[in-house]
Parts: structure tokens; sequence; C-alpha cells
């Protein structure tokens, strides 16, 4: 029996596992419970007495031994199976990287237009809508603008119909979105806490500083007290909130038609010694007449409207130095933002 | 609008810096643009005379000339239209500084050049590069008296001023002249102002209303249109040239000085913002001047030589019936001042603003004199602006007034009053400003406040301030001179009650959001196409802007297609090899009218796809963007805002439609070739078209979603291959497999089609794999089995499909 134990040992120590069958024969014949170790424990019977013990002991260290052997094997077989012996498989280098999947971005005018919603938004506005092509009505008369009045220069319209036709009324293409404040102010009653964004157009030649269209955020507020000194108030907050609090500004005097008092407001752009006042907005307490117009008593009610260019606040903000880029859609530049 | 400060300072005794000045200014509602520092000791430029021209054989705008500056003659290429032998200019030699830095900043040094290929020595000056002046129309032509070689110094003088270049808003008529700016500068700083007196050779002159000068007589036919006249008759002038430090101020605003009696005018305009206009007595032949309209269009040459058609209706000045001016934009050539006049007429008028304006418009001829006329010019100072007028003549001309002078004054000016509520004003600026302070703004202002035993301000609004005419002008009035930036803010703001965003915002930014996510690169387009490309579209319903300035630009987009394919072939041109892109915008069609009557206008989106699907990698081929790529995005588009419910597809010819119930929401097509050879785009495109409003109109009705229970029960797999005819369409198979297994089949898709002659020419093989589920119980083969059963015998009814083995 000794000596079946010890050949069987030695059967183990020269055991050659290198190979997955290989390993599987080792495991049947020496490990599984059909195997020769289980055989040899169910002879135990056959064994003197006095022998037994010795014996067991002996069984008990070939079979801890042939676990000892599978499994070192088992193990560097596994390893070797992933670096593959013979070297690095070409297609398991992680550099080697596959093509992006596709990747969509917002274009940087809808980013910055929803910079400036998300603060109106925070600051208690709603929004409106109206549409691109407009009449004169709202355009312009109920907004102050008298018939042939230079104010209207300010702005090169496009005219989309003509009419002599007292019932019907000329037809633009929106010159702001101020027509938008119209239009809610007819549909509804005060208080109006609104913000307009849209597109707008002016019949100019296309050059590095100007577009015929560009996008517009107005902004109205019509309730009891509103005050200049609320406006002023309001549009700080917002350009803290675009351009850091520690932005430098100043408010002062203009002039449109809608708006009275009317004010623009320059941000200080660039270093104390290079840099200059920049327009970024134009806001004013809405006119008595606008008011009225819309059925709104302005010994009642006052309000403040407030309009930003969407071109001009994103190419601040990007350094982009020609308003042409916004609008050629060539990936190189917007796949940036 | 450009303010010298040498000239402004005539009227306001002022301590404060140029550059304070010009913060002053901007901060009252003059927005300084740019302050411009005039004057130099003028180092090596001399006065040339020019002796020669010849035109330059490479170039159509230059000429070479041959120019003595007294020691020598030297060759100079120059690009002035006006240059010619015989003058006297201001020549830069070569090695001088100009007094002028170019654009970048940097100093503009005269070196010796080859202009397109002819040499220069030096340059001949116009006024702006001397810094003398504004004016860059062309070199700058000196008196004929002076020697070549003279130091240009010794010839012009030492002169030192700063312009200030005024963004006027149309508003502020009163303030575009220099008092005008002086006044509100006083306003701010109350230092002293005051307007030019008149001297005593026209301060004691008889003024009638009525009754004819023995020279002229003057008769308005159109009182709506010309409110006053004001002439005045001058004789026995000697036109000369005038003073030196007038031809100084009015260079420095970039006026050309001409003669005296011209310069006078322009003098009184730019210091009053009256114009004026002189008139030759003797060219006014009938003795008559007549102010009216003709019921026809007029030929009329004016003062520049140019002829121009002068619609019916428009107002003239006329000699009897012949015109001579047209009013308040610019005079004829008939009745100019020459060298000969010896007797003049001084006009000083008050035109309609609109009617000007109109003109003026009509004939695309903006003037000086129209600009100040359409904004409204002081009906209170025709007669004092003419007066100053012949003082100034008379001073630089000699001569005499012929009494009296004529006022016709038709409709006199009525001057307004306004009331001024302190406490109104103090609610619309949002704090008190103390009521001597609003007195004091109001009084330098020159608007004669009163407070009455009410406690309110009566003010007299004065004719210089056509834009005053109610209370909250005045608010506005005092709360600019008070300084927006001194009212004080309490870094709080209140609002009632917010409202709720519509649901259309949330719509919107999840349109934007799904598109982003499927991988679309979001475009911005023009929205105006050229005509060229819209021709294109053969449509009636196109909706063109009447007056574009360009035909690039000049009719509305009726779909947002164009956009997207000038952007692919923009990009293929520069090497990108596929573009995956979305567009929402508004689109225009004549038609019934939404917004407006007669025009629909609509939101739109566009999801767009060109070229490459990918390109060739290590693990994959090069693969190109095909319909069905397109219709799986916009499918799934539709999927991410949870409609595809709701939506059904149409195959056609042309198009695959997307509807739901009779509404088209969207359409898929493929590029067609005439329109890829437009945008000469070599590859193909696809584009899906998406009605964005009526799509809203489904997402706003949609039910509140709340979550379906997962199954807890294994799926089961099934494939089956079918043998169909060619033109049976996958997605009615895919259609009549889902009628036929109900609501067990949870999935189905398309793995495997095939085609080749071992199955037969008109054959194809495809396969599909169905997923099924219960949420019940776990789907054995007897479950499945009558399943599959049922379809496959559907599909062999409906399409003689045959199961393949």
């Amino acid at each position: 029996m000794s000596q079946l134990t010890d050949r069987i040992k030695e059967e183990i120590h020269e055991a050659v596992l290198n190979s997955k069958d290989e390993l599987e024969s080792f495991r049947l014949k020496y490990i599984s419970r059909k195997g020769r170790i289980t055989e040899l424990l169910s002879k135990i019977g056959s064994v003197a007495p006095h022998e037994r013990k010795e014996f067991g002991q002996k069984v008990n260290h070939l079979k801890e031994l042939a676990h000892k052997k599978f499994s070192e094997a088992k193990e560097k077989l596994e390893k070797n199976n992933e670096g593959n012996n013979s070297g690095i498989r070409a297609l398991d280098d992680p550099t080697l990287m596959p093509a992006p999947p596709a990747f969509g971005r917002l274009h940087p005018l809808s980013q910055t237009q929803q910079m400036i919603k998300d603060v109106f938004f925070r600051l208690g506005f709603t929004i409106s809508d109206g549409p691109e092509l407009e009449d004169d009505f709202h355009n312009f008369t109920a907004l102050n603008f008298p018939p042939e009045h230079p104010a209207r220069d300010m702005q090169d319209t496009f005219f989309i119909k003509k009419t002599d036709n007292d019932d019907e009324d000329d037809l633009v293409l929106r010159t702001h979105t101020s027509p938008v404040q119209i239009r809610l102010m007819q549909s509804s009653k005060p208080p109006f806490r609104s913000i307009m964004p849209g597109r707008v157009y002016r019949n100019e030649s296309i050059t590095a500083k100007s577009y015929c269209l560009f996008h517009q955020v107005e902004g109205l507020y019509v309730d009891k007290d509103v005050s200049l000194a609320e406006l002023i108030d309001t549009l700080v907050m917002f350009v803290e909130m675009i351009y850091g609090e520690g932005v430098r500004y100043q408010i002062r005097p203009s002039f449109f038609p809608f708006t009275e008092p009317s004010l623009e407001m320059d941000i200080w752009w660039g270093d104390e010694k290079n840099g200059k006042w920049l327009e970024i907005l134009g806001a004013g307490m809405v006119h008595p007449n606008v008011l009225k117009a819309c059925g709104v008593d302005p010994e009642i009610y006052s309000g403040f409207a407030f309009g930003m260019g969407v071109e001009r606040i994103a190419m601040l903000l990007y350094g982009i130095d020609d308003i042409r880029h916004l609008y050629d859609n060539d990936l190189r530049f917007l796949q940036q933002f | 609008m450009k303010i010298s400060l040498n000239w402004l300072k005539d009227y306001i005794k002022t301590n404060l810096s140029d550059a304070e000045i010009a913060n002053k200014l901007t901060l009252t509602g003059l927005e300084v643009e740019e302050v411009t520092a005039l004057g130099s000791s003028f180092d090596g430029i001399y006065v040339g005379e020019v002796t020669e021209v010849a035109k330059h054989p490479n170039a159509d705008k230059l000429t070479i000339c041959q120019v003595n500056l007294g020691s020598e003659v030297v060759q100079i290429v120059c690009g002035a239209p006006n240059v010619a032998a015989g003058q006297k200019v201001a020549v830069a030699t070569v090695g001088c500084t100009l007094p002028v830095s170019l654009p970048d900043g940097k100093p503009f040094k005269i070196k010796k050049s080859k202009i397109r290929g002819e040499l220069s020595f030096g340059m001949i000056c116009a006024e702006d590069e001397l810094g003398i002046g504004t004016d860059h129309s062309g070199i700058m032509v000196l008196d004929s008296s002076l020697q070549p070689g003279t130091l240009f110094s010794k010839a012009y003088g030492a002169y030192e001023d700063s312009v200030l270049e005024i963004g006027l808003t149309p508003n502020r008529p009163d303030a575009s002249c220099h008092s005008g700016v002086a006044r509100d500068l006083h306003a701010v700083t109350g230092e002293p102002f005051s307007l030019p007196g008149l001297s005593d050779s026209v301060s004691k002159v008889a003024v009638e209303k009525e009754s004819a000068n023995p020279h002229v007589t003057i008769r308005i036919d159109d009182e709506n249109l010309c409110s006053r006249y004001v002439g005045i008759v001058l004789k026995n002038i000697s036109v000369k040239e005038s003073p030196e430090f007038v031809q100084n101020k009015l260079r420095a605003i970039g006026l050309r000085p001409r003669n005296a009696v011209v310069d006078a005018t322009n003098y009184v305009m730019h210091e009053l913002g009256q114009p004026l206009h002189a008139f030759d007595l003797n060219k006014i032949t009938s003795g008559t001047i007549v102010v009216k309209s003709f019921p026809q269009e007029m030929n009329f040459t004016t003062l520049d030589s140019i002829e121009r058609k002068v619609p019916a209706g428009s107002l003239f000045i006329c000699n009897g019936d012949e015109p001579i001016a047209i009013a308040g934009i610019m005079g004829g050539e008939n009745s100019e001042i020459d060298d000969n006049t010896s007797s003049i007429l001084i006009e000083s008028a008050w035109f309609d603003p609109v009617h000007t304006r109109k003109t003026s418009k009509q004939l695309s001829l903006q003037t000086d004199s129209s600009y100040r006329f359409e904004r409204g010019v002081n009906p209170e100072g025709t007669l004092y602006a003419a007066l100053r007028c012949a003082a100034l003549v008379l001073e630089w001309c000699g001569g005499e007034i012929i009494e009296p002078v004529l006022d016709i004054h038709p409709r006199p000016y009525q001057s307004k009053e306004i009331e001024l509520r302190p406490a109104r004003a103090a609610k619309i600026i949002g704090t008190d400003i103390p009521a001597e302070d609003q007195l004091k703004i109001l009084k330098r202002l020159g608007f004669n406040p009163v407070v009455n035993a009410a406690g309110t301000i009566i003010c007299t609004i004065p004719g210089y301030r056509p834009d005053v005419s109610e209370e909250i002008d005045l608010i506005e009035e005092i709360a600019r001179i008070f300084d927006y930036n001194n009212i004080p803010t309490s870094g709080r703001i209140s609002f009632s009650r917010p409202d709720k965003l519509p649901k259309e915002e949330r719509f919107l930014n999840e349109v934007r959001l799904s598109c982003t996510k499927l991988g679309l690169q979001e475009f911005y387009s023009n929205s105006l196409l050229p005509q060229s490309y819209v021709t294109l579209l053969d449509s009636e319903e196109l909706v063109p802007a009447l007056n574009p300035i360009s035909r690039d630009q000049s009719v509305l987009r009726p779909n947002l297609h164009h956009g997207f394919l000038k952007a692919a072939a923009y990009n293929f041109n520069r090497k990108q090899t596929g573009i995956r892109a979305f567009e929402i915008g508004k689109i225009f069609q004549k038609g019934e009218g939404n917004w407006v009557k007669g025009f629909n206008e609509n939101r739109s989106l566009l999801l767009g796809l060109a070229g490459n699907a990918a390109e060739a990698y290590w693990n994959q081929p090069e693969k190109s963007y095909t319909i069905q790529d397109l219709i799986g995005i916009t499918q799934a588009f539709f999927e991410s805002l949870d409609l595809q419910d709701s939506i059904t597809k149409e195959v056609t010819a042309e198009s695959i439609i997307f509807r739901s119930g009779n509404t088209k929401i969207a359409e898929a097509l493929t590029v067609s070739n005439k329109m890829k050879s437009y945008f000469e785009l070599d590859k193909d495109a696809f584009i899906a078209e998406i009605d964005l409003d009526e799509l809203l109109k489904l997402y706003a009705s949609k039910a509140h979603f709340t979550y379906k229970p997962v199954s807890r029960f294994p799926a089961v797999e099934f494939d089956i291959a079918l043998l169909v005819s060619k033109e049976i369409s996958a997605g009615d198979m895919e259609t009549q497999i889902k009628k036929s297994a109900g609501n067990k089949l949870s999935h189905i898709h398309v793995f495997d089609v095939f085609e080749g002659k071992s199955i037969g020419n008109n054959k194809k093989s495809i396969a599909f794999r169905m997923r099924f589920q219960d949420e019940t119980k776990t789907l054995g083969q007897e479950d499945i089995e009558p399943l599959v059963s049922r379809i496959t015998k559907d599909l062999e009814k409906v399409f003689e499909a045959e199961l393949r083995g």
C-alpha cells in the first residue's frame, strides 16, 4: 500500500500540466470523486489497523499535493492564456482607438441664450413668444415710433408688404423682439414679468461686424411701483451673474421711442489700460404711451423693459471676432463649444 | 456728429479736462464715441506746387505728380481724386512723421516707396492726415499765393484742438450744435453758459412780418410744411475767405471752408443748430420768393451739380415759379453764391420734419440741413439765427442790411407748459431727488420751472426741445442730469408670484436635448435665401422681401434645407467627411396666416445626414449614411420625446411621411441630384424636416407618464426566416407580425436580408428576431408555437411568404 501511495506521489510530481486537456485529465485522474486518491481512501479497510493512521495521513497529503499542483497549474495556464505566450495580440492594444461616437453639441448662440434665460428664470421671469414676420403696428407704431420719424432709421428694415389700404398694415421682418411685449400686454393683464428671446432682422450687408439677422433677449416687467432704481438693480444682478461679480459697469442715458427714461449699460472690457467701455444692453422705463396703447393705465402701473443682443454677448464671452463665424456652420468652429 | 472742444468753449467756461468733458457728456446721454486730438508743429511738411500730373500706368485711381518743393522737384504718387497741376499743396517729405497715427496706433512715417512700380518721394496730404480736420475726401488745396518750399506751419499757423465724435440719438435735435452740447454740459456742471449776443449791426434792424422788402417779397403757399420763413437782404458785400479761426473750426469738424458767406451759414448751423441758406439775390430775378410744392415730378440741379428727379409734392423755394432750392435739403446751382456775388438773401426757416425726411429719403440725399430739419429745428430761434448769420457776413464781407428783415410767420409757435409732480418723479425714478436739485436741473436746461401752490412744478418747454412733450420726458431730464449712476439702489428686487414656464419652453429644450443625445450638431443658418436658390424650388408660396440690399439674402426660407446643404458643402470642402446636424428655426410661406394675415410662420426642425456615417478605422470599414439611417434617427427622436406610439410612417416614391392621425408631422427624403449640383455637393445627403408646431400639440396632449412594471419573467427569443418576393417591404411585414403576435411580442427586428440565384431572382430572404414576454408567467414551447404558427400563416396569406427551413 505504501508503495502505491509513493508511486502516486511520484506521478503527481511528474505530471505535465501545460494545456487545458492535460489539466482536465489530471483532475479526473486524481481529484475527482472517481479519481485514484478517492479510490485509495476506499481501500483503507484493507490496511492493517495499526497502519491506518499513517496511511490516512499519506493519502491526505497526496490530496493536498494534487490540489496544489492543479490550482498552480491552472493559474499559470490562465495567466499564459491572457498573455498568449507567443507575445502580445495586436488588437488587445488599449491605445488602439475606435472611431469616436457621434457627439452633438448645442450652437454657441443656443448656449449663450440659455445662460441668459437661466439668469432671468432665477429672477422670476417667464418667457413669451411672437412672430418674426410682424406687422408695422406691433413692430413700430405701438412702440411709439411715429410714422416717418427718424427713430425708424435706427433700424434698417426688411419690408415684406407695403400697403396704402387703411384696413391693412405694412408687414416687416421684426427689427427687435419688442413687438412680443406688445402682444403679451394686449393678450392679458398686469403684472407682466417675462423675457422674449428670438431672431430679429436688419437690412444690412453682411460683414465681420454685422449680419442681416441676429438674436435678442428682451425682458418686460410691469406692475405697481416698478422704478428705474429696480431696473438698475435687475441689470446689475444680470451682468454680475454673466460676467462675474467684479464686473465694472456704467449706465448712461440713451433713447428708444418705447422707453422713457431710456438707458444703455456698458461694461469695461479688457485691462485697466487697454480696455474700453462696450455697450451690452439697452433698457428703460416703459413709455406711458406704450402702456396706454396696450390698455394698461400708466398712472397705476409702471414698468421696465430691457434688451440685449445674444451675438454680442457670445462674441465677448468667447472672444469671437467675426459675427459670420456664427452662421457659417463650420464644424471646426462649432465643435469647440 | 463732430464737436470741436475749442468751439464748445465759446459757449461754456469750463475747467474740465477733455477727458472729463467727454465722460460728463456720455453720462448725460450724449455718448462720446471717440476723442481725436488735432494740431501739431508740422515738422517736415512743406508747401509744394504740383507742376505736372500724369496717369499711373498700372493703377486707374493713382496719378504721378511732379511737385516743386522750392529746393527740388520730386515725384509723388497720389491717390486723391482732386489733385491737379498748378495746385499748392501740403507735402509730407521723406523722413517726417505725420501728426496722426496709423490705424494700428503706430507712427505714420513717410518713407521713400514704390507704389505699383512707380517711385514716390513723400505724400500730398489731406486734412485728416495733417491732423487739422476730419475731411478725407481729397487733398488739401492751399492758397495759390504761397511760395513752394514754405514751411507748412508758417502758411497754416499752429492750431490745436480736440474733436468729439458724438453718437447723437434722434430725439435730441437741440444737441446737434455746439451751443446745445454746451447747454447739457452746463446742466451737469453749472459752469457759466451763454449764447452769442447779437452785435449792434443787427440788433436794432427793423423786422416786418408782412410788408415786402424793396428787393424781395416772400410768400409761403404751404403753411403746413413751412410755418416760418425769415429773409435778410444784404447788399454790397464782397465774397472772400472767412477768417482763419473760422476755417480752423470748420475743418476741425470735417467741413471744407468755401467762402465767407457759405462759411457763415455753416458756422451758425453748427453753432445754433439752425440750417441756413444764402441765395445770390441777383439770381432771384422775379423779386419774389415762393415756398411751394408742385403736383408733378420736377427735374432740379442741386449745388453739387447733380440733376435730380424730385418727386411730386416736394417742397421747393422758388424764384417766382422757378425752383431754386429743395426746401431744407439743398440749394440749387442756379442761385449759388459765387465770387462775383454782391447781394445775398439769407434764408432761415422752419420746415416740417416729416416732409423733409420723406423727400430726403426719396432722393437718397441726407445733408447737414435735412438731418436737422427732420429731427425738428427750434421754431423760436429762426430770426435769431438769421440775424447772427447776417452779423457774421457783415463782419467778414462788409456790406449792409437792406431793411426790413422779413419774418413771415403764419403759424406762430405756441410754447407748451407741462406739469411735473415731484411724487410721480420719485415713484418712477425710485428715489427722492431733492426738490431744489430738480429745480436747478430744469432751470439749467431752460425749462423755466415755477413751483405752484399745489406743490407741482410748471415748466415752459423751449422750442429747441421738441422731444419734451409730457411729464415723463421731464422726469427723464431730471434723472439723466442727476446721473443714473447716482441713483441709490437697494440691491434687492421684489416681484409677485412668478408664472409657470410655458409648455413650449420645456418642449423646445427637450427637442434640443434629444437631438444632441442622438449625436447631432446644432446649426444656425440664415433665414434669408438667395434668389438663385429659390427659383429652383419653383413655388408660388415663397415670401420675398421687398427691399433687400442683396439678392443673396432676399427670400424667406420655406423650409430649412438650404442652410444644411450649404453647410454640408462648406464643410466637405474643408475636409470633413460626414455631417450629422440639426437646426431649429422659423419657416415662412404664403397662406391663411397664423400670426399675421396671409403668411404662415411655423417653427421647424431639420435633421440632416450627409457623407460618411463612419470613416474607415481598424475595426470598421468606411460607411456612408443611408436613408435608413435618417429614418432611424427620426424615429429615435420621436421615441426620445415618448411620442413614437402616436406617429405612423408612410413610404412614398419621393419621401417617407410621418403622420399623427391625418396630420403630417415630418417628411424624410434623399436630396435630389438637382439640389446636390446647385450646392456642388458630391456626397449623398438626407434630410428630415419636422413640424414642431404640430409636434408640440402632440407633446402637449400626451398623457401624464407613469412607469409600467417590468416583467419578472424571462423573455423567449425566436427567429424566423422567410422567403418573399422582392417588392414586399420589411416594414409591412413587421407591421403584420406585430398585428398577428399581439401583446406578447416585446421586440422585433430584422437581423438578416439575403438575395441570390440560389433562392430565385425575384426573391429575397428576410429573417426576423422576435422576443416574446408575458407579465404573468414564463412562456413555454406550448405558448410560443401557436403564436409563431399564426404569424407564419398570416404572412403566407398576406405576402405569400414561405418559411425557410
